[in-house]
């Protein structure tokens, strides 16, 4: 057995090291995406405040076929209680250019929204899972990341036997490498459902492009016949070549709130509009339930037909509400921060567990030791992964306000923002010695975070004083949460302070925590 | 090596042959056995590292992606007759 757990041991380390600052990047921005509304919605600071929209769908189909009669396919996002703004997409066959187009609609006027151009909470929410990769790569990455990540779970429970005693054990005044191993271990078991969950449920949402072997040998390669037949996705059906008006949207949607018995629409989706085969399907809302996109309705696009009606039971009930337990779209906002902080104790216990690497491997001053290539290379990757990333995040959100509104291609400077940002972080993190690296990084976090809320009031956001007062709560959250961010990394910074200006100390309390160690083992020892 | 391929392959065999042989819709069963692959996937990576030596935990995975691509095969013919 003891061999078992020492081969666990080494693989819960190296397949943790390997994918690590991939895993942090993919925790942080994801969970970060549990706001993407919320974060949308303070990076648009021109739009009022979410106001009726009750003809929102009706509005938005008469844009569509003013902007494109002739699409293939139209969808559209209806606005709810966290998004004001009604998305639009445009899909076409050759011909007429571009292929894909999206836009933005003010809900209640019909017109297209007039706040800046940018990609907002989205950003952070594509980057989690595609990396901003083109094409599947960064998906295929991200997918081996997430396997490897349930890997290191698992053997990190098995090379971890007393689990509910360390449940109440931190030291943080003992050796650092003792307080890191102690904060890694309560960060995992604290929230270790949540880590296995959201871990797995991320693999279920894209595991049709990783496994599709099942589809495969069960439907002898044809995917899209799956997907339709288990009412996955609607392929759009050919164009007649027949022009026929659509049906007005009114009766349908009435007639799918009865069979929703009131649970709010989510999405339209309009297959060959304008033609005579075309075809009008209706999802819920993600707010209603826990499984995701679990019912929809499809109508004939001409005469209003009911075709079908999907409540799907067994197997695909099951897949949409682990699909819908990853996006966490059903949450209210306590459930939310749970969410919220349960995705920060996952980016904290990986982070964590890449410094714990550093810190056992740390060559030992008295040996007068240099740290080899490999070692500083870790604990370079190290700072620009842990640090270096919020502060991309950071100046995305400083890009946001500062990159001018008129500017043409201004989502893209954003972005382009974001990964300069985080490339000067890795340059910094490679030629600065560590412990300055580290302290110098936090101190430029703590300033960026801590001062969002006042750039925010300063270039047209609605200042946090007027958000509280006037109960905009999203706002208000969203400057609380920037500022409550900067002192957390006001704390780290000021702890290194401290660390750096006593060194000495340090070593000093290390040497004693490893007799108190030493000690508490003996006592281990007498008691079994 | 041996966990990554391996135990790749022995999770898209389980995927594939749930997919085929479970007793139930086939959109279902294809549900069903992807879903599961996942779990085959990092359970075999687990499996691979307990094993003593990497000879053994090879042999184990040919034979038992082995068996399973047998399973879709017979699946195949009995389907096919």
């Amino acid at each position: 057995m003891g061999s078992f757990r020492q081969s666990m041991a080494w693989l819960h380390t190296w397949s943790g090291l390997v994918v690590g600052w991939l895993l942090f990047a993919i925790f942080l921005t994801g969970t970060a995406s549990f706001f993407r509304q919320e974060i949308s919605l303070w990076m648009r600071p021109e739009l009022p405040a979410p106001g009726n929209a009750s003809d929102a769908a009706a509005l938005a189909l008469d844009r569509l076929q003013l902007i494109a009669p002739d699409a293939r396919r139209w969808l559209v996002d209806l606005p709810d209680e966290r998004d004001p703004l009604t998305h639009l997409y445009v899909w076409r066959d050759g011909g007429r250019l571009p292929a894909f187009e999206r836009e933005a609609l003010d809900a209640a006027t019909g017109q297209p929204s007039t706040a800046r151009a940018t990609y907002g909470g989205d950003f952070l929410y594509y980057f989690h899972f595609d990396l901003h990769m083109p094409s599947i790569w960064g998906r295929l990455i991200v997918g081996a990341a997430a396997v490897t990540m349930l890997v290191a779970l698992v053997s990190g429970v098995i090379i971890h036997r007393r689990i509910f005693r360390d449940f109440f054990t931190f030291r943080p005044g003992s050796a650092a490498r003792r307080a890191w191993l102690d904060g890694h271990n309560l960060l995992a078991v604290l929230a270790l459902p949540f880590h296995f969950v959201i871990t797995y449920t991320g693999l279920v949402t894209l595991m049709f492009l990783y496994m599709p072997w099942g589809i495969d040998a069960a439907y002898m390669g044809d995917r899209q016949a799956f997907l339709t037949e288990a009412s996955l996705a609607t392929s759009s059906p050919p164009a007649a070549g027949v022009p026929a008006p659509l049906a007005p949207i009114g009766p349908l949607l009435e007639r799918a709130s009865r069979r929703w018995d009131g649970d709010a629409l989510g999405r339209i989706d309009v297959h060959r509009p304008g033609d005579a085969n075309a075809l009008i399907e209706l999802t819920v809302s993600g707010s209603a339930g826990l499984a995701h996109r679990h019912r929809q309705i499809t109508f004939d696009g001409v005469t209003g037909a009911l075709l079908i009606d999907s409540d799907p039971g067994g197997a695909r009930e099951v897949y949409a509400v682990l699909y819908g337990l990853h996006l966490g779209r059903f949450a209210d906002p306590p459930l939310r921060w749970l969410y919220f902080v349960s995705g920060l104790a996952g980016t904290a216990m990986i982070g964590s567990g890449l410094v714990l690497w550093v810190a056992k491997r740390r060559p030992k001053p008295v040996e007068g030791g240099r740290a080899s290539f490999g070692h500083r290379l870790v604990e370079a990757l190290n700072i620009a992964a842990i640090a270096g990333l919020p502060i991309a995040v950071a100046s995305f959100f400083w890009a946001n306000r500062l990159v001018p509104v008129g500017l043409s291609e201004r989502a893209d400077w954003e972005v382009g923002c974001f990964f300069a940002a985080w490339a000067v972080t890795a340059g910094h993190a490679a030629l600065r010695p560590p412990a300055r690296a580290w302290l110098e990084q936090f101190t430029i976090a703590t300033l960026m975070f801590a001062l969002l809320p006042l750039l925010n009031g300063l270039t047209g956001g609605t200042h946090l004083v007027d958000s509280l007062s006037q109960g905009r709560w999203v706002l208000a959250g969203f400057d609380l949460a920037m500022l409550a961010t900067g002192f957390g990394f006001a704390g780290v910074a000021s702890v290194l302070a401290r660390r750096a200006r006593a060194p000495s100390k340090i070593r000093e309390g290390a040497g004693r925590s490893g007799r108190e160690r030493m000690g508490a083992e003996a006592i281990e020892r007498r008691s079994r | 090596m041996v966990a990554v391929f391996g135990g790749y392959a022995l999770a898209a065999a389980v995927g594939a042959c749930l997919a085929v042989l479970l007793p139930i819709t086939r959109s279902d069963a294809v549900l069903v056995g992807t879903l599961a692959s996942g779990l085959v996937y990092v359970a075999s990576v687990i499996w691979v590292f307990a094993a003593a030596s990497v000879r053994r935990a090879l042999v184990r995975l040919i034979l038992s992606v082995a068996v399973l691509g047998g399973g879709i095969l017979l699946s195949r013919l009995a389907a096919g007759q």
